[in-house]
């Protein structure tokens, strides 16, 4: 039953919401953004890997173990071989690669028919082997260029059945392939249009020769029991290896959850930060009602209405922006989608993530959180609002001094948050839970504080420079510290969001900075030169042309081993010479250049917890061997991980002596070196050489684009601290509007007026800017040593960027004047008379 | 005509009116007065009838729908935002029912922020703020801020506020409205003994007829129009 009265207290505060329509907007806005954020990480990251799983699946689909070999792959005889000399039949040779036409990517998948028959395997995208036992499949191998693909993703590429195309095996720009045509000649129905886009699917033969890998496969792919493990351990030659496809797969999969659960962590931060919003404008909407309550008190109107009008009100702007905020994040996140796509470590293949993955739990979930937030933002003010005497809620002066009162206790709890987070960060979760907490321990632990810090920094700064300041500018800090319970809000919303900016920009820039180290101590020479030819004639050539002061070989290629599959980096230089170490002692580095173990890279060695001092078995040429883990070297490559050893052990346990590369370092006595060694490779088929430098600029892009994202991320926590600090703004300087009124007619003029408030609001800016500094410190502290650290293994040098500092600093000043703008020409403006006229 | 006896505020068919909701409400019709240099005078009225209004226009924080107002040969009304916001800093005085002190400033500076604004050096401006504040017996309250101060003692920092740059006219509005009759009484006597040192002119809005009788002059306004009426009038 309704209680007596609430039709016109709930009357009263819609009139409130109408006649102030700028706070319920600014309100309802602040929530819409904070739920689109998380709504739109949520759902980009959920298509993202989704798109991954199904990529993998796809190629791979249900099997357990594959036969891999060196780059070349597997000789095809080796398939024949296994079926009839061990008689495993459950085995089905694999090959897949890029192909462009018209310039796009699609992923050719090669298989043979009567092969997959006996693997049964579930291919992504069709029924239980249906792609194999559909009779097209049989009508459609009729010519040596035919392709088949399923309808919808033949639909989306624009592709009819009868298509002749012109596909290019590779991709990138500077891809020199000839191009092939090839025939789509038939068109399957899937069960999973997503999981299909962007394959082609053909005969092995076909895949063979259209990807130029005639005589090879990729890999065999097989379904065994634990018998036939050992069987085939023991039976391949020397060069091939017997992977887990489990276990192959984790690492790639562990670092892509990492990379999202760190988006996740930031669209958090953001929501966070649109916590502090809207509790700022709950309580902001209390203030400034709180005489009406008051009154209402008076008149008999219980605790138990005021506490139901206030969050019913909450719970109607929580819903409804909430709904809003699934709507343009679901918006959002398609165009995310290739920020977060660019972020995931690159796959043998195109990984195709054009399709937008809709998922009503991520929505329901976004609603659920802004709703949630919303009305537990609004439940401190509510309560507040119910426990005040009615007498006490129409005196300002009163409830002003009440907050004072409570600032101690708000410090204490503040300062016990940071300590608890403090502990928190010291102990090891094994998983990010922990990190996670602590940083939101941390954050709100340094809100509690900010109105404090503020008070203090204040009460110095009036005492001490207020001989020298004018009036008006020594009423602007007086006014920011009189109405601190609006104003210190204000301030903590925008520190929090200043601090996500420095906190991740520094944690990007110590990172980058990092991997400039790392590739300038990686790749150390001037010139790099790779192709097929590398040989000692070329090498003795190269050696005769002036400038150049050594010469080094690099031979890359791709290792199983007990920690998965992995690439194994092989040098003939010394291990300090060739790598960015990380750990590793003198004499461990002395055993490492006479051969007589491995390094490990960082990210490998964290994923599968491998301190140096263990073994780690590689599957060589000559069997499998364990070899001791010597040390551990810095590596920021987007692959699984990376094994070195010196050429001395190469040499021992693995026939093939292909050089990969061969690294020129220059003794800068020849200007023209670069086009001595491209005038001697003239001579030499496919080799190719690049300057240093580009590999490094090439590197550093891929970077950038990695953390494209975080930029779009850090920039709507801002916005969204913007219109935090213009709301407050906006209460605050409306509700003084009598005070400018009786400035305006002892003679201030408007100009003066707006100088007035922009003091104000830029001194609010510089204290969110220099809080933000210790926060942003703390927080990238976590970042780097707790959450990146435990995401994917990289440990990171921490460098503390300037310009960041700088860019905070200004970011927090501008949001904060921008903020000033409206609400101090609007103060400005408003005709004296009225405002002083008794409300 | 002496100079003293000159008219010195002149309203001319002032008219204004509201707009509520579309619908124009009519607030003053076709005023007019004259007041010369020195007077005081009272404008009695009833909640609404426009009082306020006049100040208002007056002091040139609002503008007449028609009509004209000149101070001292100075048509305000044909002067823009500006130049009138330069001319009431200079010449105007406001003294209100509420006080409407500036909370986040003291008592003496609340006094002071006025010759700031007239940009009289700190040194001169801190003596005269010291006298008059002795003047009105406040001197013990300077580093007060309004709201540790009681309503009388709020009431006498207004009025000092309103003196300190010695205007040639002092708009009051109320300014017994909030306070006890004795308070009231003490402040109105304050209040004329000062602007009768400093030659100033007074309009002063009330209701209450014992504060209109203070002054020299009374005029009622009802219905938006005035009337002038001798001091044994009955309200």
């Amino acid at each position: 039953m309704t209680s007596p009265g609430n039709r016109l207290l709930r009357l009263s505060t819609w009139r409130y919401a109408r006649q102030h329509p700028w706070q319920s907007w600014l309100s309802f806005l602040g929530i819409v953004l904070g739920v689109m954020m998380v709504v739109a990480i949520d759902l980009a990251n959920n298509s993202a890997n989704n798109a991954f799983a199904l990529a993998v699946e796809s190629v791979n689909g249900s099997i357990t173990h594959q036969i891999v070999g060196t780059d070349d792959g597997v000789p095809e005889d080796i398939y024949t071989r296994l079926r009839t000399e061990l008689g495993i039949r459950r085995s089905a040779p694999t090959i897949s690669g890029t192909l462009t036409i018209n310039n796009s990517e699609f992923t050719l998948l090669g298989q043979d028919v009567i092969s997959e028959l006996s693997l049964q395997r579930q291919r992504a995208g069709f029924a239980t082997s249906g792609l194999i036992l559909n009779p097209d499949f049989f009508s459609a191998m009729r010519s040596e260029n035919a392709v088949l693909m399923s309808q919808s993703a033949a639909q989306d590429a624009g592709f009819s059945i009868g298509s002749i195309l012109q596909a290019t095996p590779g991709s990138g720009p500077n891809n020199r392939q000839p191009a092939r045509s090839i025939e789509l000649t038939a068109t399957l129905p899937s069960s999973d249009p997503i999981a299909t886009e962007g394959i082609l699917y053909t005969d092995i033969a076909v895949a063979q020769t259209i990807l130029n890998k005639a005589g090879y496969l990729d890999s065999i792919d097989l379904i065994l029991t634990d018998d036939q493990v050992a069987q085939i351990q023991n039976w391949l030659p020397a060069g091939l290896s017997l992977a887990d496809a489990r276990i192959r797969n984790s690492s790639l999969t562990q670092m892509t959850s990492a990379f999202h659960i760190n988006l996740l962590a930031m669209s958090l931060l953001s929501l966070l930060v649109a916590a502090l919003l809207i509790y700022n404008t709950v309580t902001l909407s209390v203030l400034r009602r709180e005489r009406s309550l008051g009154i209402f008190r008076a008149q008999g109107v219980t605790r138990k209405q005021i506490y139901q009008l206030v969050l019913g009100e909450a719970a109607l702007y929580g819903a409804l922006a909430s709904a809003l905020g699934v709507i343009l994040g679901y918006l959002l996140g398609k165009g995310l989608l290739d920020l977060v796509t660019a972020a995931i470590p690159d796959l043998n293949y195109r990984l195709n993530v054009t399709r937008f993955l809709f998922e009503p739990s991520s929505l329901v979930l976004g609603f659920l959180l802004g709703l949630g937030i919303t009305m537990l933002s609004a439940a401190v003010p509510a309560w507040r609002a119910t426990q005040a005497l009615p007498i006490t809620l129409q005196q300002r002066a009163a409830h002003d001094y009440e907050w004072r009162h409570y600032l101690p206790v708000l410090s204490y709890t503040g300062l016990a948050m940071l300590l608890l987070s403090f502990i928190l960060l010291q102990i090891d979760w094994g998983n990010l839970v922990g990190g996670f907490v602590a940083l939101t321990l941390m954050i709100f632990g340094f809100c509690f504080i900010v109105p404090a810090l503020m008070s203090l920094s204040l009460k110095f700064l009036m005492r001490v420079l207020s001989p020298g300041l004018k009036l008006p500018a020594r009423m602007a800090l007086r006014n920011i510290y009189n109405g601190l319970n609006r104003t210190g809000l204000a301030v903590a919303a925008l520190t929090v969001a200043i601090s996500v900016t420095v906190g991740v920009g520094v944690m990007v820039d110590s990172f980058r900075n990092t991997v400039i180290i790392w590739l300038e101590q990686s790749f150390d020479g001037d010139l790099e030169i790779t192709g097929a030819n590398l040989d000692d004639n070329l090498r003795r050539q190269l050696n005769q042309l002036p400038g150049i002061s050594r010469i080094s070989s690099t031979t890359s290629t791709s290792v199983e081993s007990s920690a998965g599959q992995a690439r194994l980096n092989v040098s003939d230089l010394d291990g300090q010479q060739a790598y960015y170490m990380k750990q590793v002692t003198q004499a461990d580095l002395a055993r490492f250049n006479n051969g007589e173990g491995v390094f490990l890279s960082e990210p490998l060695a964290w994923l599968q917890n491998i301190e140096p001092g263990s073994d780690i078995t590689l599957y060589t040429d000559r069997g499998a061997q364990d070899f001791p883990v010597l040390g551990i070297f810095y590596d920021y490559t987007p692959s699984q991980g990376m094994i070195a050893v010196h050429q001395e052990l190469y040499r021992q346990w693995w026939q093939d002596q292909n050089i990969s590369r061969l690294t020129l370092l220059s003794d800068d006595s020849n200007p023209e070196l670069t086009a001595d060694v491209e005038q001697l490779l003239e001579r030499f088929e496919q080799v190719s050489v690049f300057p240093n430098q580009q590999i490094r600029e090439i590197t550093l892009t891929i970077f950038d684009r990695t953390f494209a994202i975080t930029y779009v991320l850090r920039i709507l926590a801002i916005v969204i601290a913007f219109i935090g600090v213009l709301s407050a703004l906006m209460a605050l300087l409306l509700e003084r509007g009598r005070e400018f009124a009786t400035l305006r007619a002892t003679g201030m003029t408007p100009s003066q007026i707006i100088h007035l408030i922009l003091a104000q609001t830029a001194v609010m800016g510089l204290f969110a800017g220099i809080l933000a500094l210790p926060l942003g410190l703390l927080m990238s502290d976590v970042l780097i040593d707790v959450i990146n650290k435990r995401s994917f293994g990289w440990s990171m040098q921490h460098f503390l960027p300037w310009s960041v500092f700088i860019d905070a600093m200004l970011l927090a000043i501008l949001a904060a004047l921008l903020a000033g703008i409206y609400p101090a020409y609007k103060s400005a403006t408003i005709s004296p008379a009225l405002a002083l006229r008794e409300e | 005509m002496t100079t003293e006896q000159r008219t010195f505020i002149r309203l001319e068919h002032l008219t204004r009116s509201y707009d509520d909701a579309g619908a124009k409400y009519p607030v003053l019709s076709d005023v007019s007065l004259n007041i010369q240099r020195g007077e005081t005078v009272a404008l009695l009225g009833r909640s609404g009838s426009g009082k306020s209004t006049l100040l208002n226009l007056i002091s040139g924080i609002d503008m007449p729908d028609a009509g004209k107002v000149s101070v001292d040969g100075l048509e305000l009304t044909a002067l823009d935002e500006n130049r009138r916001t330069l001319f009431r800093r200079e010449h105007i005085g406001f003294i209100y029912q509420f006080f409407n002190l500036i909370p986040s400033l003291t008592a003496r500076e609340n006094i002071e922020f006025t010759l700031e604004l007239n940009g009289v050096p700190a040194a001169q401006s801190s003596v005269r703020v010291k006298n008059l504040m002795a003047e009105l017996d406040i001197a013990d309250k300077a580093g007060r801020y309004p709201a540790q101060l009681s309503g009388g003692e709020q009431q006498r920092v207004a009025i000092a506020r309103a003196l300190i740059h010695k205007p040639k006219i002092v708009l009051a509005d109320e300014p017994t409205g909030n306070l006890d009759a004795r308070t009231g009484q003490s402040i109105l006597l304050t209040l004329h003994k000062m602007l009768k040192a400093q030659n100033s002119t007074l309009l002063l809005v009330t209701h209450s007829l014992e504060v209109a009788n203070s002054t020299q002059r009374i005029v009622t306004l009802e219905d938006g129009r005035l009337e002038e009426r001798s001091s044994d009038f009955a309200w």
